[in-house]
């Protein structure tokens, strides 16, 4: 299908631009209100003005979808990179251990009681602190091979994990263990305007940046040190400045939604299906793909039974299928796991 | 009329005692001097496991010596920024077995990365330029949308060694460029190496198992022997069966292996 970029590479960008569109408007007509497609357009042209339909969208729905797409793109970029980056497929920001960090920061944060913007601030920072602790890991043995960044994210997640059970048990039964739950088990119900606004703002400003320097940088950090280096491009400077930017997503991801599994892993893997593996393809097809499968996950979150599911379930019901199906699609090819 | 003179040729690199150790203590490569002059070829001959690599890659800039200093245009190596190195070097490792996922046009497009600015992507000028250079290496076209990974190891060299060469650097620093080529393909990286010395100016260096291409290329031979230099000088001068016996031991030229060498001065 990568073979086909070249004839029909616009056509792909067109239509899944056109897709994400529809999954948007869609899913704001969709809830426990039904509102209809002409409501809903008029609500989002004429704004909030008191109506009923427009109320529904502007405070529930709105942000809500925005966040989740905004964070689904977020991930699904945070995958490319590292995809990209560790030269490794089965690389994402779940096993990387920005995700366990980050959780170990919501934890500790409800345990002690904080509010939550410094429950989600502390999460954002342990999450990139993980991160450079798996770097730092990772140094410490002398063998340069991406496997040992690999291992390195295996191991601080474990770490974190652990970290995270031990909270778990300090928590009080009754109101914070609840509360540690369901954040980490992923949810866009509780996120604020203000968040939403944050998160909208930060994604786009990381992502821009990505996309832009894709060409030039993110292309030759896929070849490894000695060939970027060889072609001109300073590795070690920018395999930290393009770590640092998915590790921002990922833990902004984490610290506001929970953590949400799957989607840094598997839409790379769609993206570079129908694009290739150079950046400046996949990264546009990652961000339609990445936020609209994050959109449907949560609209069918919120609209599938009368309570609340954890979109971290969702998105692991449909991701690990979706991989599946990419796994044997890809099987009828002529290159593996690539 | 002009001679041109070898001696006259500016002296590119200049390499002084130059020695290095991954381990404190178990040195790779001692007592190192040497000089690479511009439009020259030269050619790294040696055992498995003298230390070849390590030096072509301290000479690329890769790797940082222990001791002893590197010069590339009179200014010390280290100091050159990995941008404004690549303007002058193109290095072309040995191991292709790198999973690389590009496809050989993808892979090609990334030789104009030194030379453009940071917001870069690709455009058809750069494609027709790639288009317009692999006729010269023999690469068909319809080679430009296979992925890397899908050419055989022989194939993805040649792809390589064309990025490499594309990359407009001054100097192209090979290692064992031909190891796993057949035949034919030999010769035409040979020949191409060649022609890049000569029409296009460019300063060749690489590592090599056969001391017949380094024959035929003409140029320096440097023969490595347990991380020293043994011999430097012309190919001609150089590569002589008692030479050869001190830089791969007495087995290779006498008794029963000297049934199979093959060793004669052909111009090529």
């Amino acid at each position: 299908m990568a073979k086909t970029w070249h004839k029909y590479g616009w056509l792909y960008l067109i239509v899944g631009f056109i897709f994400m569109a529809f999954v948007f408007v869609l899913s704001l007509c969709m809830g426990q209100y039904h509102l209809s497609f002409s409501e809903v357009i008029n609500a989002l042209f004429n704004g909030d003005n008191g109506e009923t339909a427009n109320n529904i969208i502007w405070k529930l729905r709105l942000p809500r979808l925005l966040s989740a797409c905004f964070i689904g793109v977020a991930l699904a970029v945070a995958g490319i990179i590292y995809q990209n980056t560790f030269q490794n497929e089965l690389a994402s920001p779940d096993i990387i251990g920005v995700s366990s960090g980050a959780s170990v920061g919501i934890a500790w944060g409800i345990l002690i009681g904080l509010p939550l913007i410094a429950i989600s601030f502390l999460g954002f920072v342990l999450g990139v602190l993980a991160m450079g602790l798996t770097l730092f890991i990772a140094r410490l043995f002398k063998n340069k091979s991406m496997t040992i960044l690999i291992i390195s994210g295996v191991l601080v997640s474990g770490f974190m994990g652990a970290v995270v059970s031990l909270i778990k048990s300090m928590a009080d039964a009754d109101t914070q263990l609840p509360n540690i739950v369901f954040w980490l088990l992923g949810s866009f119900a509780s996120v604020t305007m203000e968040q939403t606004i944050i998160i909208m703002i930060v994604v786009s400003i990381c992502v821009t940046f990505l996309y832009c320097i894709s060409g030039k940088i993110l292309n030759n950090i896929a070849l490894g040190e000695e060939q970027a280096r060889s072609k001109g491009v300073n590795y070690k400077l920018w395999r930290i400045i393009i770590l640092g930017f998915a590790t921002i997503l990922t833990a902004l991801s984490v610290s506001i939604a929970g953590v949400i599994g799957w989607v840094g892993l598997v839409i790379p893997h769609i993206a570079r299906l129908l694009a290739g593996h150079t950046t400046q393809k996949s990264i546009p097809l990652a961000i339609l793909f990445g936020g609209s499968f994050m959109m449907i996950c949560d609209t069918l979150a919120r609209t599938l039974t009368t309570s609340e599911i954890p979109v971290g379930a969702i998105t692991g019901f449909f991701g690990i299928i979706l991989f599946i199906a990419i796994l044997t699609f890809k099987k009828g090819q002529k290159y593996g796991i690539d | 009329m002009e001679l041109t003179d070898k001696e006259d040729n500016n002296c590119l690199i200049k390499i002084e005692n130059l020695s290095f150790e991954y381990h404190k203590g178990e040195p790779v490569l001692q007592d190192i001097n040497l000089e690479i002059n511009e439009n020259t070829i030269n050619v790294f001959l040696g055992l498995n496991g003298c230390g070849k690599t390590t030096l072509i890659k301290l000479i690329a800039g890769l790797q940082r010596q222990t001791n002893g200093t590197i010069l590339l245009n009179n200014k010390p190596i280290k100091e050159y920024s990995d941008t404004a190195r690549s303007k002058y070097i193109a290095y072309v490792p040995q191991n292709t077995n790198n999973n690389m996922a590009f496809t050989v046009e993808e892979f090609l497009l990334l030789s104009f990365t030194n030379q453009r600015n940071l917001l870069w992507q690709p455009t058809t000028d750069d494609l027709n330029k790639v288009k317009h250079f692999i006729k010269n290496l023999d690469i068909d076209e319809d080679k430009l949308q296979k992925k890397m990974c899908e050419l055989s190891g022989g194939e993805r060299q040649i792809v390589i060694i064309a990025g490499a060469l594309l990359q407009d650097a001054k100097i192209i620093i090979l290692d064992e460029p031909t190891a796993s080529l057949d035949m034919k393909n030999q010769y035409a990286v040979l020949h191409f190496l060649k022609k890049c010395q000569k029409e296009n100016d460019k300063t060749i260096i690489f590592t090599c198992h056969d001391p017949n291409h380094a024959l035929r290329l003409g140029g320096d031979t440097i023969a490595i022997h347990n991380g020293k230099i043994l011999f430097k000088g012309q190919s001609r001068d150089i590569i002589k069966a008692k030479n050869l016996k001190k830089i791969y031991g007495e087995s290779v030229i006498d008794s029963k292996y000297s049934q199979y060498n093959i060793i004669t001065l052909e111009d090529f």
